[in-house]
């Protein structure tokens, strides 16, 4: 690859790199799996670069690659961990809607939602998302039971989508 | 007709499935509520994206905000990314990475539950993210082929043959299925791995003819009709078909060719690179690897097979710390990346110094260490040859039957002669040959040895890209290993000797271990 070539990979890949990983997000539904295929998918995009055809988006072209590796991925990891099978990813990969306006709205949406939601229920999400205390240990220190927490944890989902949805409506219609 | 949506029941499900938690019979219903419907697969795409936005970005931030107009607008979501992002700079240290993946079908296959009928060639065991041709019959995992051709767009398609031979073609592609032992690969790249038995395996294109001497090749035909053939494991035989028989040759393991249409013949460098994926699934196992990914800190940890992080074992030498680690700006060859650079110094008081590099591996996820394995790895010298004195590449092995014993193997010795230059030459005690292959200041040589635990076999091959030198003795049997003090676990070394007070620089990359059907490390009967 020459120095050009590098640059312009490089843009091309900055560019549309969060698009990227949301795609394989969406099929891989966590971080770990996602962080490992954006990795192998970069190397795959890195050594073909060659073959991309720059009159056409860059991000239809590397997502093709993005899912051979999901699927790649997701035959190696199969006894570790639980996907979905090969026919419905590929029916999600088919209707992956995001684009990066879209994405904007989703985040938009989320934040206000999430201050709507009382300060146990976001206790509970940080417990589950950020780590900052396991459930385990959460369970303990309120008395609870772990399988409650992830009941509650279920409500809360509820509540965030149904919150979202009506937000993106909103701004759908405004 | 379809039922209306349960949201909630939808959300729960796929809240499991994040969180890991969900049970058969749960993941069949999302499954079967998201084949049902574009609502269902749409509103996945939201809760999973909600589940990304928690997971990467920072949720409210402390003490209640029940209403969205308090002063509390901080709580934002992603401003600040709990992942790294990749970044411009790290995209050009991208680690070198060998996909690790199974092949179930291709283990059942083996093991006589699938049988092909008489005249099938072969079966269909896997298809990864294929797309046939138009027009193309479209095959089923599991399916048996007679002689037909096989044209895709894109994808992978695995076929296992009656004999064993097990070939993985990557679109887009044209394949003819001939005979059980001949393939017409019209375009496209093949790998084939052909065990102990089934050796006269052909594979033709539109410029050469490869057979198969008991190895495992690959071979890429192109749109212009020229061919790659590039040999991994064992020996083919490589004819150009515009050119007399005179020009048939042998290509061993570590070297490549590339054919064009009217027969020139010109050999190329070894790139393993494309071959990877294909090549792993083949094999269907676990592969130790050390990819050194640039934001890892020299030395590694214990996991995904090594049993420790690498450690130094010094006499009269002394590591330079700022030096040693990762780079990234000259990579080893193709499948380099980030690589490994060890730097040092003898001390000078008239003695040698030397430095031994290891790191213990053992059996882990498919892996077994007490099956068949190879190790491969690419080594270059950096700093100048006429410091050293010799280099062992050096292995120990837990031995499967022998209690409270270790073996040993070790090869890859260069050593200098009486105002001779620095030459590779492999162990062979019994042999009468010296092939030696010169070690030069910069070149890489890729490494391949095969490890029989039970057994107690190996040989080794060495490769410049255009010369290659390999130890199996003259009566074609292996070298054995040699057996000492007891040990824990298995270890791949490299030592080094220098004269007194001289610099020491070196680079290591692409090493994976992984289980390997080395047929001609078989016990003779």
């Amino acid at each position: 690859m020459t120095d050009s070539e590098h640059d312009d990979f490089t843009a091309l890949y900055v560019a549309n790199e969060q698009a990227i990983y949301g795609f394989v997000y969406s099929l891989l539904h966590s971080r770990t799996d996602a962080d490992d295929v954006i990795q192998e998918t970069m190397t795959q995009l890195w050594e073909h670069f060659g073959e991309y055809d720059p009159s056409r988006p860059f991000l239809p072209w590397a997502n093709r690659f993005a899912y051979r590796q999901v699927l790649m991925h997701r035959r190696r990891e199969s006894v570790r961990r639980i996907y979905l099978s090969e026919d419905v990813i590929r029916s999600l990969a088919q209707d992956y809607p995001e684009t990066a306006e879209s994405e904007e709205l989703r985040r938009r949406a989320l934040k206000t939602c999430l201050q709507k939601l009382t300060d146990r229920q976001r206790e509970l999400l940080k417990c589950r998302y950020e780590g900052e205390e396991p459930l385990v240990e959460l369970a303990v220190r309120k008395g609870r039971t772990v399988n409650s927490l992830y009941k509650s944890l279920q409500r809360i989902r509820q509540i965030l989508v149904g919150c979202v949805e009506r937000q993106l409506a909103t701004e759908a219609d405004g | 007709m379809s039922q209306a949506l349960d949201k909630n029941r939808l959300i729960a499900l796929v809240g499991q499935l994040c969180d890991q938690d969900i049970d058969e019979a749960d993941l069949a219903e999302l499954e079967a509520m998201l084949r049902e419907s574009k609502q269902a697969r749409d509103l996945y795409h939201l809760i999973v994206a909600l589940n990304r936005d928690l997971e990467l970005c920072e949720i409210a931030g402390e003490g209640s905000t029940e209403s969205p107009n308090t002063s509390k607008s901080e709580s934002t979501i992603c401003p600040t990314r709990k992942r790294a992002t990749v970044t411009a700079l790290s995209l050009a240290l991208a680690a070198s990475i060998l996909l690790v993946v199974s092949l179930v079908g291709f283990y059942l296959f083996r093991s006589g539950t699938n049988t092909i009928p008489p005249t099938k060639i072969a079966i269909v065991t896997d298809l990864i993210g294929v797309e046939w041709a138009e027009g193309q019959t479209q095959f089923q995992l599991g399916e048996e082929i007679s002689a037909k051709r096989l044209n895709f767009v894109t994808g992978t398609v695995f076929l296992t043959y009656k004999q064993g031979v097990v070939v993985a073609i990557e679109g887009p592609a044209d394949l003819e299925l001939v005979a059980q032992d001949h393939a017409i690969l019209h375009e496209g790249q093949l790998v084939a791995y052909v065990p102990e038995g089934a050796e006269g395996f052909r594979v033709s294109t539109d410029a050469a003819n490869v057979v198969d001497l008991g190895t495992e090749f690959g071979v890429t035909a192109r749109h212009d009709g020229s061919s790659d053939v590039i040999v991994f494991d064992g020996e083919v035989e490589l004819t150009p078909k515009n050119a007399s028989q005179a020009d048939l040759r042998r290509v061993v393991a570590g070297l490549a060719y590339r054919v064009e249409r009217d027969g020139t013949t010109r050999q190329e460098e070894f790139r393993q690179s494309g071959f990877e994926e294909s090549r792993s699934i083949l094999r269907g196992r676990k592969i130790i690897r050390e990819p050194f990914r640039k934001d890892e800190l020299f030395p590694g940890k214990a996991r995904n097979g090594w049993a420790g992080p690498w450690e130094f074992d010094v006499d009269n030498f002394t590591v330079d710390g700022n030096e040693t680690g990762i780079y990234s700006d000259n990579p080893l060859g193709s499948g380099s990346k980030n690589y490994l650079t060890i730097a040092g110094h003898s001390g000078g008081n008239g003695k040698p110094g030397s430095v031994r590099l290891f790191r213990p591996f053992d059996s882990f996820g498919r892996f077994d260490a007490t099956q068949p394995y190879t190790v491969e790895f690419l080594f270059r010298l950096e700093s100048d040859p006429t410091a050293i004195e010799q280099i062992h590449v050096f292995g120990v092995q837990v031995p499967v039957d022998v209690e409270n014993r270790r073996s040993d193997w070790r090869t890859g010795t260069a050593l200098r002669k009486e105002n001779d230059d620095l030459r590779w030459q492999l162990y062979r005690p019994q042999a009468t040959t010296t092939d030696t292959l010169a070690l030069v200041q910069g070149q890489t040589y890729r490494f391949l040895i095969e490890v029989h635990p039970q057994h107690l076999r190996w040989r080794a091959s060495i490769s410049d890209g255009s010369h290659a030198i390999w130890n199996t003795i003259k009566d074609g049997e292996p070298l054995r290993l040699r057996t000492g003090e007891p040990t824990n676990h298995n270890v791949l070394g490299w030592e080094i000797r220098t004269a007194s007070g001289q610099e020491l620089r070196y680079s290591l990359d692409a090493i994976f271990i992984q289980n390997n059907p080395t047929a001609a490390l078989e016990a003779k009967p």
